[in-house]
Protein backbone atom coordinates (compact mmCIF):
# COMPACT_ATOMS: atom_id res chain seq x y z
CA UNK A 1 0.00 0.00 0.00
CA UNK A 2 2.82 2.36 0.84
CA UNK A 3 5.01 1.68 -1.99
CA UNK A 4 1.85 2.36 -4.05
CA UNK A 5 1.12 5.46 -2.74
CA UNK A 6 5.17 6.55 -3.06
CA UNK A 7 4.71 5.28 -6.56
CA UNK A 8 1.84 7.50 -6.94
CA UNK A 9 2.33 11.15 -5.15
CA UNK A 10 6.60 10.42 -5.21
CA UNK A 11 6.58 12.44 -2.33
CA UNK A 12 6.69 11.07 1.02
CA UNK A 13 5.66 14.18 2.23
CA UNK A 14 2.11 13.91 1.56
CA UNK A 15 1.88 9.77 2.28
CA UNK A 16 2.83 9.32 5.58
CA UNK A 17 -0.20 11.84 6.75
CA UNK A 18 -2.57 9.79 4.17
CA UNK A 19 -1.08 6.61 5.70
CA UNK A 20 -2.02 7.59 9.61
CA UNK A 21 -5.24 8.25 8.75
CA UNK A 22 -5.62 4.89 7.35
CA UNK A 23 -4.08 2.98 9.95
CA UNK A 24 -6.04 4.92 12.22
CA UNK A 25 -9.25 4.31 10.99
CA UNK A 26 -8.55 0.64 10.50
CA UNK A 27 -8.17 0.26 14.03
CA UNK A 28 -11.16 1.17 15.31
CA UNK A 29 -12.92 -1.10 13.08
CA UNK A 30 -10.29 -4.10 14.40
CA UNK A 31 -12.54 -6.14 16.98
CA UNK A 32 -11.65 -5.24 20.63
CA UNK A 33 -10.58 -8.79 21.37
CA UNK A 34 -8.31 -7.81 24.79
CA UNK A 35 -11.27 -5.58 25.92
CA UNK A 36 -13.62 -8.49 25.45
CA UNK A 37 -11.06 -10.13 27.94
CA UNK A 38 -10.50 -7.46 30.43
CA UNK A 39 -14.30 -7.02 30.64
CA UNK A 40 -15.47 -10.86 31.24
CA UNK A 41 -12.70 -11.09 33.34
CA UNK A 42 -14.09 -7.91 35.44
CA UNK A 43 -17.41 -9.03 35.50
CA UNK A 44 -16.12 -12.22 37.19
CA UNK A 45 -14.01 -10.54 40.16
CA UNK A 46 -16.87 -8.06 40.44
CA UNK A 47 -19.30 -11.42 41.49
CA UNK A 48 -16.48 -12.97 43.00
CA UNK A 49 -16.27 -10.08 45.72
CA UNK A 50 -19.89 -10.41 46.32
CA UNK A 51 -21.54 -7.36 44.09
CA UNK A 52 -24.40 -9.55 43.86
CA UNK A 53 -25.15 -8.49 47.14
CA UNK A 54 -24.01 -5.04 47.43
CA UNK A 55 -24.00 -3.87 44.36
CA UNK A 56 -26.57 -5.64 42.10
CA UNK A 57 -28.11 -3.41 39.74
CA UNK A 58 -24.59 -2.28 39.02
CA UNK A 59 -23.25 -5.80 38.24
CA UNK A 60 -26.21 -6.35 35.83
CA UNK A 61 -25.65 -3.72 33.85
CA UNK A 62 -21.98 -4.60 33.67
CA UNK A 63 -23.01 -8.13 32.46
CA UNK A 64 -25.89 -6.77 30.32
CA UNK A 65 -23.24 -4.66 28.81
CA UNK A 66 -20.94 -7.82 28.18
CA UNK A 67 -23.15 -9.82 26.54
CA UNK A 68 -24.48 -6.95 24.31
CA UNK A 69 -20.75 -6.59 23.17
CA UNK A 70 -20.77 -10.06 22.53
CA UNK A 71 -23.51 -9.92 20.23
CA UNK A 72 -22.15 -7.19 18.51
CA UNK A 73 -19.03 -8.87 18.13
CA UNK A 74 -20.61 -11.84 15.93
CA UNK A 75 -22.35 -9.13 14.00
CA UNK A 76 -18.24 -7.94 13.68
CA UNK A 77 -19.91 -4.09 14.98
CA UNK A 78 -16.43 -3.43 16.54
CA UNK A 79 -17.21 0.37 17.19
CA UNK A 80 -20.60 -0.29 19.08
CA UNK A 81 -18.56 -3.55 20.75
CA UNK A 82 -15.97 -1.56 21.91
CA UNK A 83 -18.10 1.21 23.45
CA UNK A 84 -20.40 -1.69 25.10
CA UNK A 85 -16.90 -3.13 26.64
CA UNK A 86 -16.21 -0.22 27.77
CA UNK A 87 -19.50 0.51 29.71
CA UNK A 88 -19.40 -2.75 31.16
CA UNK A 89 -15.59 -2.29 32.39
CA UNK A 90 -16.73 0.92 34.22
CA UNK A 91 -19.59 -0.60 35.47
CA UNK A 92 -17.55 -3.73 36.89
CA UNK A 93 -15.23 -1.72 38.81
CA UNK A 94 -18.19 0.19 40.36
CA UNK A 95 -19.55 -2.75 41.75
CA UNK A 96 -16.21 -3.89 42.61
CA UNK A 97 -15.65 -0.69 44.40
CA UNK A 98 -19.35 -0.05 45.82
CA UNK A 99 -18.84 -4.19 47.23
CA UNK A 100 -15.46 -3.02 48.63
CA UNK A 101 -17.56 0.19 50.57
CA UNK A 102 -20.18 -1.69 51.80
CA UNK A 103 -17.81 -4.38 53.70
CA UNK A 104 -15.89 -1.95 54.75
CA UNK A 105 -18.50 -0.14 56.24
CA UNK A 106 -20.16 -2.83 57.99
CA UNK A 107 -16.62 -3.97 59.28
CA UNK A 108 -16.65 -0.16 60.39
CA UNK A 109 -20.20 -0.49 62.40
CA UNK A 110 -19.59 -3.47 63.83
CA UNK A 111 -16.62 -2.03 65.55
CA UNK A 112 -18.42 1.03 66.45
CA UNK A 113 -20.81 -1.23 68.16
CA UNK A 114 -18.28 -2.78 70.27
CA UNK A 115 -16.56 0.29 71.44
CA UNK A 116 -19.68 1.91 71.99
CA UNK A 117 -20.28 -1.57 74.05
CA UNK A 118 -17.11 -1.76 75.61
CA UNK A 119 -17.59 2.28 76.43
CA UNK A 120 -20.90 1.62 78.51
CA UNK A 121 -18.98 -1.48 80.28
CA UNK A 122 -16.09 0.70 81.42
CA UNK A 123 -17.97 4.19 82.40
CA UNK A 124 -18.40 4.23 85.90
CA UNK A 125 -22.26 5.38 85.21
CA UNK A 126 -22.92 1.63 84.45
CA UNK A 127 -24.26 -0.38 87.25
CA UNK A 128 -21.63 -3.01 87.44
CA UNK A 129 -19.04 -1.45 89.38
CA UNK A 130 -17.80 -3.66 92.29
CA UNK A 131 -17.10 -1.11 94.51
CA UNK A 132 -18.43 -1.51 98.36
CA UNK A 133 -18.67 0.84 101.02
CA UNK A 134 -18.51 -1.93 104.17
CA UNK B 1 -32.39 34.71 -4.86
CA UNK B 2 -34.23 34.90 -1.71
CA UNK B 3 -34.34 31.22 -1.34
CA UNK B 4 -30.27 31.22 -1.61
CA UNK B 5 -29.91 34.28 0.57
CA UNK B 6 -32.00 32.24 3.41
CA UNK B 7 -29.90 28.93 2.62
CA UNK B 8 -26.73 31.43 3.25
CA UNK B 9 -27.56 32.80 6.59
CA UNK B 10 -28.85 29.46 8.23
CA UNK B 11 -26.24 26.81 6.76
CA UNK B 12 -23.59 28.36 8.94
CA UNK B 13 -25.92 29.17 11.75
CA UNK B 14 -26.48 25.30 12.08
CA UNK B 15 -22.61 24.49 11.26
CA UNK B 16 -21.40 26.76 14.30
CA UNK B 17 -24.92 25.32 16.65
CA UNK B 18 -23.32 21.34 15.42
CA UNK B 19 -20.08 22.63 16.40
CA UNK B 20 -20.49 25.06 19.17
CA UNK B 21 -20.75 23.22 23.21
CA UNK B 22 -24.99 23.34 24.28
CA UNK B 23 -25.94 25.23 26.93
CA UNK B 24 -27.45 21.71 28.46
CA UNK B 25 -24.19 19.83 27.87
CA UNK B 26 -22.28 23.07 29.36
CA UNK B 27 -24.09 22.69 32.51
CA UNK B 28 -24.10 18.76 33.01
CA UNK B 29 -20.23 19.47 32.23
CA UNK B 30 -20.09 22.07 35.28
CA UNK B 31 -22.53 20.20 37.13
CA UNK B 32 -19.81 16.72 37.00
CA UNK B 33 -16.78 19.60 37.64
CA UNK B 34 -18.71 20.62 40.95
CA UNK B 35 -18.53 16.69 42.08
CA UNK B 36 -15.36 16.14 41.16
CA UNK B 37 -14.41 19.24 42.90
CA UNK B 38 -16.24 18.61 45.96
CA UNK B 39 -14.18 15.04 45.96
CA UNK B 40 -11.20 17.33 45.90
CA UNK B 41 -12.04 19.92 48.31
CA UNK B 42 -12.65 17.51 51.36
CA UNK B 43 -9.41 15.98 53.11
CA UNK B 44 -10.97 12.74 52.65
CA UNK B 45 -11.40 12.77 49.02
CA UNK B 46 -7.41 13.89 48.65
CA UNK B 47 -6.23 11.72 51.05
CA UNK B 48 -8.53 8.37 50.46
CA UNK B 49 -8.90 8.19 46.69
CA UNK B 50 -6.40 10.16 45.23
CA UNK B 51 -6.48 8.37 42.24
CA UNK B 52 -9.72 7.38 41.45
CA UNK B 53 -10.78 10.84 41.72
CA UNK B 54 -7.91 12.18 39.45
CA UNK B 55 -8.89 9.54 36.90
CA UNK B 56 -12.68 11.14 37.30
CA UNK B 57 -10.82 14.59 36.35
CA UNK B 58 -9.17 13.27 33.07
CA UNK B 59 -12.47 11.19 31.89
CA UNK B 60 -14.12 14.64 32.53
CA UNK B 61 -11.11 16.42 30.89
CA UNK B 62 -12.22 13.97 27.73
CA UNK B 63 -15.35 14.89 28.05
CA UNK B 64 -14.71 18.46 27.57
CA UNK B 65 -12.45 18.45 24.65
CA UNK B 66 -15.46 16.35 22.94
CA UNK B 67 -17.76 18.69 23.65
CA UNK B 68 -16.16 22.01 22.32
CA UNK B 69 -15.00 19.60 19.36
CA UNK B 70 -18.69 19.16 18.87
CA UNK B 71 -18.07 15.31 18.43
CA UNK B 72 -21.23 13.28 17.43
CA UNK B 73 -23.51 12.40 20.54
CA UNK B 74 -23.19 8.87 20.84
CA UNK B 75 -19.54 9.43 21.56
CA UNK B 76 -20.63 12.52 24.26
CA UNK B 77 -23.01 10.69 25.56
CA UNK B 78 -20.34 7.57 25.81
CA UNK B 79 -17.82 9.77 27.80
CA UNK B 80 -21.05 10.98 29.78
CA UNK B 81 -21.78 7.84 31.02
CA UNK B 82 -18.10 6.96 31.81
CA UNK B 83 -17.31 9.62 33.29
CA UNK B 84 -20.12 9.77 35.46
CA UNK B 85 -19.66 5.91 36.64
CA UNK B 86 -15.97 7.38 37.55
CA UNK B 87 -17.52 10.10 39.96
CA UNK B 88 -19.26 7.27 41.19
CA UNK B 89 -16.46 4.85 41.86
CA UNK B 90 -14.31 7.39 43.23
CA UNK B 91 -17.31 7.98 46.14
CA UNK B 92 -17.45 4.60 46.39
CA UNK B 93 -13.22 4.42 47.02
CA UNK B 94 -13.58 7.50 49.57
CA UNK B 95 -16.02 5.57 52.02
CA UNK B 96 -14.35 2.27 51.95
CA UNK B 97 -10.78 3.92 52.98
CA UNK B 98 -13.50 5.98 55.55
CA UNK B 99 -14.60 3.27 56.65
CA UNK B 100 -11.14 1.35 56.84
CA UNK B 101 -9.45 3.82 58.54
CA UNK B 102 -12.26 3.38 61.40
CA UNK B 103 -11.70 -0.15 61.24
CA UNK B 104 -8.19 0.69 61.57
CA UNK B 105 -8.32 2.87 64.47
CA UNK B 106 -9.94 0.57 66.77
CA UNK B 107 -7.71 -1.17 68.37
CA UNK B 108 -6.50 2.38 70.17
CA UNK B 109 -9.38 3.88 70.17
CA UNK B 110 -10.72 0.47 72.58
CA UNK B 111 -6.94 1.22 74.29
CA UNK B 112 -8.35 4.87 74.90
CA UNK B 113 -11.28 4.07 76.62
CA UNK B 114 -9.89 1.14 78.47
CA UNK B 115 -6.96 4.03 79.70
CA UNK B 116 -10.20 6.99 79.82
CA UNK B 117 -11.77 4.55 82.35
CA UNK B 118 -8.80 3.46 84.74
CA UNK B 119 -8.37 7.56 84.55
CA UNK B 120 -12.23 7.82 85.75
CA UNK B 121 -11.61 4.80 88.33
CA UNK B 122 -8.48 5.93 89.84
CA UNK B 123 -10.25 9.78 89.96
CA UNK B 124 -13.53 7.97 91.64
CA UNK B 125 -10.77 5.80 94.03
CA UNK B 126 -8.85 9.08 95.03
CA UNK B 127 -12.02 11.28 95.43
CA UNK B 128 -13.35 8.26 97.51
CA UNK B 129 -10.29 8.38 99.55
CA UNK B 130 -10.42 12.13 100.09
CA UNK B 131 -13.74 12.00 101.27
CA UNK B 132 -12.82 9.19 103.68
CA UNK B 133 -9.75 11.35 104.77
CA UNK B 134 -12.34 14.00 105.17
CA UNK B 135 -14.62 12.04 107.55
CA UNK B 136 -11.67 10.55 109.38
CA UNK B 137 -10.57 13.84 110.23
CA UNK B 138 -14.15 15.60 111.33
CA UNK B 139 -14.25 12.31 113.43
CA UNK B 140 -11.18 12.70 115.11
CA UNK B 141 -11.78 16.93 115.43
CA UNK B 142 -15.14 15.56 117.06
CA UNK B 143 -12.83 13.25 119.56
CA UNK B 144 -10.11 15.66 120.21
CA UNK B 145 -12.91 18.42 121.35
CA UNK B 146 -14.85 16.02 123.53
CA UNK B 147 -11.32 14.93 124.89
CA UNK B 148 -12.84 11.74 125.64
CA UNK B 149 -10.44 9.00 127.83
CA UNK B 150 -11.11 4.96 128.42
CA UNK B 151 -11.11 4.42 132.02
CA UNK B 152 -11.60 2.12 134.17
CA UNK B 153 -14.66 3.60 135.41
CA UNK B 154 -15.97 4.07 131.46
CA UNK B 155 -15.39 6.57 128.77
CA UNK B 156 -14.90 9.89 130.35
CA UNK B 157 -15.28 13.32 128.33
CA UNK B 158 -13.58 16.30 129.56
CA UNK B 159 -15.41 19.69 128.85
CA UNK B 160 -13.08 22.51 129.83
CA UNK B 161 -14.10 25.72 131.97
CA UNK B 162 -14.03 27.52 128.50
CA UNK B 163 -17.35 25.77 128.45
CA UNK B 164 -18.35 28.46 131.54
CA UNK B 165 -18.06 31.89 131.93
CA UNK B 166 -16.11 32.85 134.88
CA UNK B 167 -17.39 32.28 138.77
CA UNK B 168 -21.32 31.23 136.89
CA UNK B 169 -22.92 28.24 136.23
CA UNK B 170 -24.19 29.87 132.59
CA UNK B 171 -22.15 27.71 129.53
CA UNK B 172 -21.39 29.75 127.00
CA UNK B 173 -23.84 30.21 124.06
CA UNK B 174 -21.06 28.45 121.30
CA UNK B 175 -20.43 25.45 124.04
CA UNK B 176 -24.12 25.00 123.99
CA UNK B 177 -23.18 23.19 120.64
CA UNK B 178 -20.70 21.36 122.10
CA UNK B 179 -22.80 19.92 124.61
CA UNK B 180 -25.39 19.15 122.06
CA UNK B 181 -22.72 17.09 120.20
CA UNK B 182 -22.03 15.08 123.46
CA UNK B 183 -25.65 14.70 124.01
CA UNK B 184 -25.73 13.07 120.27
CA UNK B 185 -22.95 11.02 121.50
CA UNK B 186 -24.70 9.63 124.82
CA UNK B 187 -27.57 8.62 122.98
CA UNK B 188 -25.82 6.68 120.56
CA UNK B 189 -24.80 4.61 123.92
CA UNK B 190 -28.83 4.50 125.54
CA UNK B 191 -28.57 1.81 128.13
CA UNK B 192 -25.51 3.47 129.85
CA UNK B 193 -25.41 4.99 132.81
CA UNK B 194 -23.94 8.77 132.84
CA UNK B 195 -22.12 10.24 135.57
CA UNK B 196 -21.33 14.00 135.29
CA UNK B 197 -18.56 15.30 138.38
CA UNK B 198 -17.85 19.00 138.54
CA UNK B 199 -14.36 20.37 139.19
CA UNK B 200 -13.20 23.43 140.33
CA UNK B 201 -9.56 25.35 140.58
CA UNK B 202 -8.31 26.32 144.35
CA UNK B 203 -8.81 29.65 144.42
CA UNK B 204 -12.25 30.51 146.15
CA UNK B 205 -13.24 29.19 149.27
CA UNK B 206 -14.07 25.81 149.44
CA UNK B 207 -17.71 26.29 149.85
CA UNK B 208 -18.21 28.49 147.01
CA UNK B 209 -16.01 25.78 145.06
CA UNK B 210 -17.89 22.87 146.27
CA UNK B 211 -21.32 24.73 145.26
CA UNK B 212 -19.90 25.97 142.16
CA UNK B 213 -18.73 22.81 141.17
CA UNK B 214 -22.20 21.22 141.58
CA UNK B 215 -24.12 23.96 139.69
CA UNK B 216 -21.89 23.41 136.73
CA UNK B 217 -22.00 19.97 136.74
CA UNK B 218 -26.03 20.38 136.70
CA UNK B 219 -26.52 22.89 134.40
CA UNK B 220 -24.57 20.16 131.96
CA UNK B 221 -26.62 17.68 132.94
CA UNK B 222 -29.55 20.03 132.00
CA UNK B 223 -28.71 20.97 129.13
CA UNK B 224 -28.15 17.01 128.05
CA UNK B 225 -31.37 16.26 128.83
CA UNK B 226 -32.95 19.35 126.57
CA UNK B 227 -30.92 17.39 124.07
CA UNK B 228 -32.68 14.48 124.40
CA UNK B 229 -30.93 12.24 126.97
CA UNK B 230 -32.87 10.23 129.22
CA UNK B 231 -32.95 12.69 133.33
CA UNK B 232 -32.95 9.01 134.61
CA UNK B 233 -29.64 7.69 133.19
CA UNK B 234 -27.58 11.15 134.11
CA UNK B 235 -26.24 11.67 138.23
CA UNK B 236 -24.20 14.90 138.90
CA UNK B 237 -21.28 15.35 141.50
CA UNK B 238 -19.74 18.19 142.27
CA UNK B 239 -15.99 17.69 143.81
CA UNK B 240 -15.11 21.66 143.99
CA UNK B 241 -11.36 21.84 144.19
CA UNK B 242 -10.76 18.05 144.69
CA UNK B 243 -9.21 16.02 142.43
CA UNK B 244 -7.08 18.64 140.45
CA UNK B 245 -5.18 16.99 137.04
CA UNK B 246 -2.70 19.59 136.89
CA UNK B 247 -1.30 22.46 139.26
CA UNK B 248 -3.02 24.90 140.84
CA UNK B 249 0.17 27.33 141.23
CA UNK B 250 -0.22 28.71 137.67
CA UNK B 251 -3.12 30.12 135.17
CA UNK B 252 -2.77 26.98 132.54
CA UNK B 253 -3.11 24.58 135.61
CA UNK B 254 -5.99 25.78 137.08
CA UNK B 255 -7.68 26.18 133.68
CA UNK B 256 -6.96 22.33 133.24
CA UNK B 257 -8.58 22.00 136.95
CA UNK B 258 -11.73 23.82 136.41
CA UNK B 259 -13.40 21.46 134.10
CA UNK B 260 -16.49 19.05 134.00
CA UNK B 261 -16.07 15.33 133.32
CA UNK B 262 -18.54 13.01 132.28
CA UNK B 263 -18.11 9.49 133.05
CA UNK B 264 -20.13 6.97 130.63
CA UNK B 265 -20.43 3.17 132.35
CA UNK B 266 -18.54 0.56 131.45
CA UNK B 267 -21.35 -2.11 131.33
CA UNK B 268 -25.20 -1.31 130.28
CA UNK B 269 -27.37 -0.70 133.37
CA UNK B 270 -24.87 -0.32 135.82
CA UNK B 271 -23.93 3.00 137.96
CA UNK B 272 -20.80 4.78 137.09
CA UNK B 273 -18.66 3.84 140.25
CA UNK B 274 -18.07 6.56 142.69
CA UNK B 275 -14.75 7.91 142.06
CA UNK B 276 -13.93 7.74 145.85
CA UNK B 277 -14.08 4.67 145.86
CA UNK B 278 -11.82 4.11 143.02
CA UNK B 279 -9.11 6.07 144.70
CA UNK B 280 -9.63 3.80 147.88
CA UNK B 281 -9.02 1.07 145.40
CA UNK B 282 -5.99 3.06 143.87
Amino acid sequence: MKTFLCQKTRSLRFVIPFFLVFIAACSTVQPPATLVTQAQERVRQAESVGADDAAPLVLREAQQHLSEAERAMQKEQFEEARLLLEKSLINSELAIAQTNASNAKKAAEEIEKNLDLLRREATPNSQSNSYSYE
Amino acid sequence: MRNLLAALITTPAILLAGCATTPEENSRISTLQQEIDNLNSTPDGKQYAPIAVQEAQESLDKLKNLSEDGVSDEKYEHQLYLTERQIEIARANVSQKQAEATVGSAELRRKDILLQAERQESARARSLAASMAGRAQELEQQVSDLQTEDTERGLVLTLGSVLFETNKATLHTGSQRTVEKVAEFLNQYPERKILIEGFTDSRGSDDYNQQLSEDRAQAVRELLVTSGVDAQRVQVEGYGEEYPVASNDNSAGRQQNRRVEIVISKENGADVSDRTTMVDEQ
